[in-house]
């Protein structure tokens, strides 16, 4: 019973937090307003635009809404749960609770990728992304194989090393940027959604909901896979699952880092609370994964756009929040296997 | 039926010469000898987790190790000889895990899925503790979710140790199971043992190992002699009779 109202509060707490989150701002909006201009819209557009509601509220609400906090808060949902699930995934394949696509390196490649095609590429900047974070992901798990095993520790040594390796090279780039493009840079690095509008919600929806629909089918294997070198004997040819569960994990962490930068820790915490809540069995912990990421990252938005006068880049804030629960894990792991 | 017809393999510096043995549906064949004697990976080379030189390894006549993980999985199960938990899931998933190969990537195991690893869970008489985390068993209990999960894959199983960690009763018990669930099940079993007297108790056929070759291969009574148990283990032993079973006891080196 009490489970069951824990589990409908963590399924429903995104969208709560979607209508809670569109009304702060330096211009608040009242619910009722919000709602009425939404339904009047989705109105419109299932009836192309036959049946029009008119509303009496200010015209500034509805641009503030789809122009401005819309398309803002859909970006930090679909980026909280792209890196929630992107967390749940490598925690899972690699046998490791001490994981996410930012301590692999994962994001920091593709950070050096999305860099690459802003100041010196004519590529797409999703593509690169995409392209370096696999790279990333290759090295740090080939420099983690000592003598034919990955440890929880060599993995996350490895992933300090490559870390260490794309930033360099991405501090490299920016030192030799142009200026007008540095500002920008800069900014997007540290991560922020203070961008984001309706182009980049398709660019960054595509690839998110495509990855997570895919890792959801497919989330039971999660159990087998995590059983490491053993799933052979269940039947499962290892190798060649993990690559199918990592690819999709970085198309999805291309997505977000490419247009919202760097955002660590995400990945790492989301999964751990919902297994303590519901336990390890990846049926439920990846659509509660999602639903956790999406609501916990549009509240931290909402805290790092209206906390101060100015805005104080998600990162940042993310990196804050994430260092005290990495230490708790720590000890609570030893740093080694899972010993609930 | 599984048939073992000249099996090889090399580590480098390790090899597994011409192995030979043949296990019956409703059969357990024992293989005995000392440690780094090769017992695991000739089980290994059973199951095709290393790959044997050459063709060696048939279940019902068709070449094991050539077939697909998932079709071996549907064929035999195995439980290895020791298992490091990585998330502390439930007895139930765990052992529901065993049926992984009868679902597609896109499957989730579904109400019959879970009801017949409750039914191999009941078997093994650990129906109670299915939604234990698995991580807070006993090492005997944990042996016995993993035999059930191996199980569930039907209809042969090869077992690595499966009394290693365990005390005397629990080593009987889980001994004791296995025969049962052989005979009922018309189950072929490989399992490997360090202790020659449960070997013979509970054994159809006996191997006996020495660096990667079989030295003897049989029943219990035939195989259980002073000097080859001596050869292979290397240490004086006298061998006594009693109730039809032969009992092997070590010679003492020092008189008190
Ligand atoms: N992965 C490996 N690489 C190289 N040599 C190995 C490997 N695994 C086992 N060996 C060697 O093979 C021999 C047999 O090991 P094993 O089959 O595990 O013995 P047993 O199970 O009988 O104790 C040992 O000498 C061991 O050192
Ligand atoms: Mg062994």
């Amino acid at each position: 019973m009490n489970r069951k109202l824990v589990l409908l509060f963590f399924l429903v707490s995104p969208i709560l937090s979607f209508f809670f989150t569109l009304c702060i701002g330096a211009y608040p909006l009242p619910l009722s307003a919000i709602v009425h201009i939404i339904a009047a819209k989705i109105l419109e557009i299932v009836t192309f635009g036959r049946f029009t509601l008119d509303l009496n509220y200010p015209p500034v609400y509805e641009t503030i809404l789809f122009q401005i906090r819309l398309p803002r808060v859909i970006t930090a949902m679909l980026v909280g749960s792209a890196l929630a699930v992107s967390g749940a995934v490598l925690q899972a394949t690699f046998r490791n609770p001490l994981v996410d696509s930012y301590i692999i390196g994962i994001s920091a490649g593709a950070a050096f990728g999305a860099a690459l095609a802003i100041g010196f590429l004519p590529a797409s900047v999703e593509v690169l992304a995409f392209v370096f974070s696999m790279v990333a992901m290759f090295l740090t798990y080939t420099l983690a194989r000592i003598s034919g095993k990955v440890t929880v520790i060599t993995l996350i040594l490895a992933g300090i090393i490559i870390n260490a390796f794309f930033s360099a090279l991405t501090s490299l780039l920016k030192f030799l940027m142009e200026h007008e493009k540095l500002a920008g840079v800069v900014y997007w690095l540290m991560g922020s959604f203070a961008t984001a509008n309706w182009n980049v919600v398709l660019r960054v929806a595509v690839p998110v909901i495509a990855g997570c629909i895919v890792v959801h089918l497919m989330r039971w294997h999660l159990n087998v896979l995590s059983m490491g070198e053993e799933a052979q004997i269940l039947g499962i040819d290892v190798g060649k699952m993990r690559v199918v569960y990592i690819s999709v994990v970085s198309l999805m962490t291309a997505a977000a880092v490419a247009h919202c930068g760097i955002i660590g820790w995400v990945g790492l915490i989301m999964p751990h609370i919902v297994r303590m809540a519901f336990g390890p069995d990846h049926k439920s912990l990846i659509p509660l994964s999602i639903a956790l990421g999406s609501t916990f990252m549009v509240l931290a938005d909402t805290l790092a756009r209206s906390i101060a006068t100015y805005e104080i880049p998600i990162g940042i804030l993310t990196t804050l929040l994430g260092i005290p629960f990495f230490t708790y894990l720590l000890r609570k792991t030893r740093g080694g296997g899972w010993n609930a | 039926m599984l048939k073992v017809e000249g099996l090889s393999f090399s580590y480098g510096d390790f090899t597994v010469e011409n192995v030979c043995f043949e296990v019956k549906d409703g059969e357990i064949l024992t293989l005995l000898g000392p440690n780094g004697s090769g017992k695991t990976t000739i089980l290994k080379n059973v199951y095709g987790l290393l790959r044997p030189k050459k063709k060696c390894v048939f279940v019902d006549g068709k070449d094991f190790p050539s077939l697909s993980l998932k079709e071996r999985a549907k064929l035999a199960g195995y439980v290895p000889q020791s298992h490091h938990p990585p998330f502390p899931y439930t007895v139930l998933d765990v052992v529901v895990m065993g049926l992984t190969s009868q679902l597609s990537v896109f499957e989730s195991p579904r109400e019959e899925h879970y009801k017949r690893a409750l039914e191999k869970l009941r078997l093994l008489g650990m129906e109670r503790f299915k939604d234990r985390p698995y991580t807070q068993l006993s090492g005997g209990q944990l042996q016995l979710v993993l035999i059930a999960r191996a199980l569930i894959q039907e209809p042969r199983v090869l077992l690595d140790e499966p009394t290693a960690h365990l005390d005397f009763k629990n080593q009987v018990k889980i001994l004791g199971i296995i025969k049962r669930l052989t005979r009922e099940e018309k189950i072929a079993a490989v399992i490997t043992l360090h202790d020659p007297n449960l070997a013979s108790v509970y054994s159809d056929k006996i191997a006996l190992v020495k660096e990667g070759e079989i030295k003897a291969v049989g029943v219990p009574r035939e195989i259980l002699r002073e000097e080859i148990l001596r050869e292979v283990y290397s240490v004086p032993v006298q061998i006594f009779e009693l109730n039809g079973f032969r009992v092997v006891m070590p010679v003492m080196e020092v008189t008190i």
